[in-house]
């Protein structure tokens, strides 16, 4: 998919919105609506929105000098300045609804006037002549959040663009709004209520003000770098742990870059290179379904691969014979030759045969080599003595041979 | 004697023990026999046998054709590196030509090993990588990859594989497969540019799997490359165990031999009669 045609689809957006908030300002003033008017302003923030999505496509994707990250993060500066304007038109049209509300009661109304600096009050323009117009905005409009709403979200999803999926969903739901709207406006006409224009404009003003909380949340989240949650992060460790090759999955650290998860994780693995390619896809491949559980479209992992922790440590096991006949002792005392070996990860690395130093030096040698662990055929209470003089354990050896061992 | 046993080298350290939990495991799963192999060199077979020890709890001790240079006991042997809860416990221990004729006396065996391991040649073997059991999907049936081509080896990895694990309850197979890019095709489904050769095959493997009654499902995609792409995708779909076998036509670099370098997805390698 094109990313010109990404372009027009945007363009298309905005367009449209600059249509409606032109129309919506112009006849909810004409008509004295703030339900109209209110829904004009939102349509401010879509436009905005919009133009940030725009941002998203041209800039944000590509990783830029100084800017790791790339510039998603711009996303969230708009989303913040979003959320902060779109409260102050809620609180506009709220207080032109309040304001319409109290108008028959003057006592009241002059009282709340002394508390809070409501707008001047100006009656609804509630004539028939005016309902087509009415109802053309807002039904029209709503028609036209219903196609383009689907357009952006088909259009998303084919160029793999997130962000135009969420606006889409978000397009379609002004369309709903629209709606609601319109049908109330009906209601006003249906039932010559006109006073129910102003519950109206304090749920559109509520509406307005819910969306203004989840854009500026979501900035402020991604501007703080919060978590993306301690519950997605638990199942992104949970699958994890579920691929072969992953022991363990440690200090995870996520947020959000705009849109987009950032997970920067440590893997425990003793995969070398091509098993760790593989496993950074397969981690990017298994997390997409809790991802998307979430909510959340776009991700990005930064992987650290690490060994298990090092436990390099010594052992000492006694051998007698020599050549191929070697085998471990039985017991120290029957040894001929001490085989220290270092020990790492569990496998020995190297292996260097002592003969076995005088009875009085054994204590002396085995604590030198800084040997943790003795091993012999059938351990007697000597051996034990030994172990515990040399601050080492002592466990039986169940075989004989010295390849049980890994020691050939 | 026994209807299908897994056998592993007796080895006291971190491999050994890991390779020792996977055979334990799958034994258990498939209700098989376990077989510690200790492969000795025939200087250590001339050295006079020690003490045996015996057990109070030791569970069956094989009896047939073993030898003791050390110990007898095969389930404290194995006890003493893992807490083993198959329920037979054989062995043998001796050099690697007994080895492999007292495994050729067994009836269906499957090697738990390593690349190193000489004495389980000519058996399907069963590669763990670093892994201590057979699956760490607790709540679905075990999933295994089964790549394809256009040769006859995946049909043999799949007699293979249900020779190993055909008694298990439910398994799913996904078969894979990775093609080219075919310039004369304009469609992005990359189904579309699957050859006939490999039509071929993917029907006749679906067929066969469906007479055995294993869930399952196809995937083709264009990968960089085939091992690359097997081991990415046996991640990707969580599966448990990749089933190949050798082509008798390679040469050298064999996709086996590339994908036991780097997968860290246990591998079953099928025995090939015909390279034997």
């Amino acid at each position: 998919m094109k990313k010109s045609s990404s372009y027009f689809v945007v363009a298309t957006l905005i367009a449209m919105y600059a249509v409606k908030v032109a129309v919506k300002i112009a006849v909810g003033g004409y008509v004295h609506s703030p339900a109209i008017t209110g829904d004009g302003y939102h349509n401010v923030s879509d436009i905005i929105e919009a133009f940030a999505l725009l941002f998203v496509i041209v800039i944000a994707d590509v990783e830029r000098p100084g800017y790791p990250f790339g510039l998603k993060k711009a996303e969230s500066l708009f989303a913040l300045g979003t959320g902060i304007g779109l409260s102050l038109m809620a609180f506009k049209v709220a207080g032109g609804a309040l304001a319409g509300l109290i108008a028959p009661w003057p006592a009241a109304d002059g009282a709340v006037r002394a508390v809070l600096p409501l707008p001047a009050f100006e009656p609804l323009r509630f004539e028939r002549s005016c309902l087509p117009l009415v109802l053309g905005v807002t039904v029209g409009s709503a028609i036209l959040s219903w196609f383009v709403g689907r357009w952006q979200i088909r259009h998303g999803r084919a160029s793999g663009h997130e962000a135009m999926v969420a606006d889409g969903e978000e397009t379609l739901s002004d369309g709903r709004l629209e709606i609601s709207i319109a049908v109330g406006i009906g209601a006003e006409y249906l039932f010559n209520a006109p006073w129910i224009e102003y519950p109206l404009a304090l749920v559109v003003a509520g509406l307005v003000m819910k969306t203004a909380w989840e854009i500026g949340s979501r900035g402020v989240r991604s501007l703080l770098l919060k978590s993306i949650g301690a519950d997605v992060e638990a199942e992104l460790v949970a699958m994890m742990r579920r691929l072969p090759g992953i022991l363990d999955v440690q200090k995870m650290r996520t947020f959000f870059s705009g849109p987009t998860a950032v997970v920067i994780v440590k893997v425990i693995s003793r995969g070398q290179l091509n098993a760790q390619r593989d496993l950074k896809k397969g981690i990017e491949s298994v997390t997409v379904p809790v991802f998307r559980a979430h909510g959340i479209g776009d991700s990005k992992f930064y992987i650290r691969f690490a060994m298990p922790p090092e436990d390099y440590h010594r052992i000492a096991v006694a051998v007698c014979g020599v050549g191929p006949t070697a085998r471990i002792a039985r017991t120290f005392a029957e040894a001929d030759w001490l085989y220290v070996a270092d020990v790492d990860d569990g496998m020995p690395v190297r292996i260097r045969a002592y003969p076995v130093p005088a009875e009085d030096a054994v204590v002396t040698f085995l604590t030198g080599k800084r040997v943790r662990h003795l091993r012999c055929l059938e351990p007697d209470p000597a051996d034990r003595r030994l172990a515990e003089d040399s601050h080492a354990t002592l466990r039986p050896a169940p075989h004989a041979s010295l390849r049980s061992l890994g020691l050939v | 004697m026994p209807d299908l046993t897994f056998a592993v080298t007796y080895r006291d350290d971190r491999i050994g023990r890991r390779r020792l939990a996977y055979a334990d495991d799958l034994a258990c799963r498939c209700g098989a026999e376990l077989f510690l192999a200790l492969p000795l060199t025939s200087a250590e077979l001339a050295v006079p046998a020690a003490v045996a020890v015996s057990s109070a709890d030791s569970k069956t001790v094989s009896a047939d054709g073993d030898r003791a240079v050390g110990r007898r006991d095969f389930a404290a042997l194995a006890a003493s590196l893992h807490p083993c809860r198959s329920v037979k416990i054989g062995g043998f221990e001796g050099s690697r030509s007994d080895i492999a004729a007292a495994l050729a006396a067994r009836g269906r065996v499957v090697a738990v090993s390593g690349r190193s391991e000489r004495h389980f040649s000519g058996l399907t073997c069963i590669y763990p990588a670093d892994e201590a059991e057979f699956t760490r999907n607790a709540d679905g049936p075990p999933r295994l990859l089964l790549p394809f081509g256009t040769g006859s080896d995946a049909g043999l990895a799949l007699d293979g594989l249900a020779s190993v694990l055909g008694s298990l309850a439910a398994k799913e197979a996904v078969l894979y497969h990775t093609t080219w890019r075919n310039p004369t095709v304009a469609s992005d489904d990359p189904e579309a540019h699957v050859c006939r050769a490999a039509r071929a095959v993917r029907l006749d493997l679906e067929n066969r799997l469906d007479r055995l009654g294993w869930s399952r499902r196809t995937v083709i995609e264009t990968a960089e490359a085939v091992p690359a792409g097997i081991a990415q995708r046996a991640l990707g779909e969580l599966c448990c165990l990749i089933c190949v076998a050798r082509s008798p036509q390679i040469i050298k670099g064999s996709y086996v031999d590339e994908l036991l370098a780097r997968s860290t997805v246990p591998l079953l390698v099928a025995a090939n009669r015909r390279l034997a």
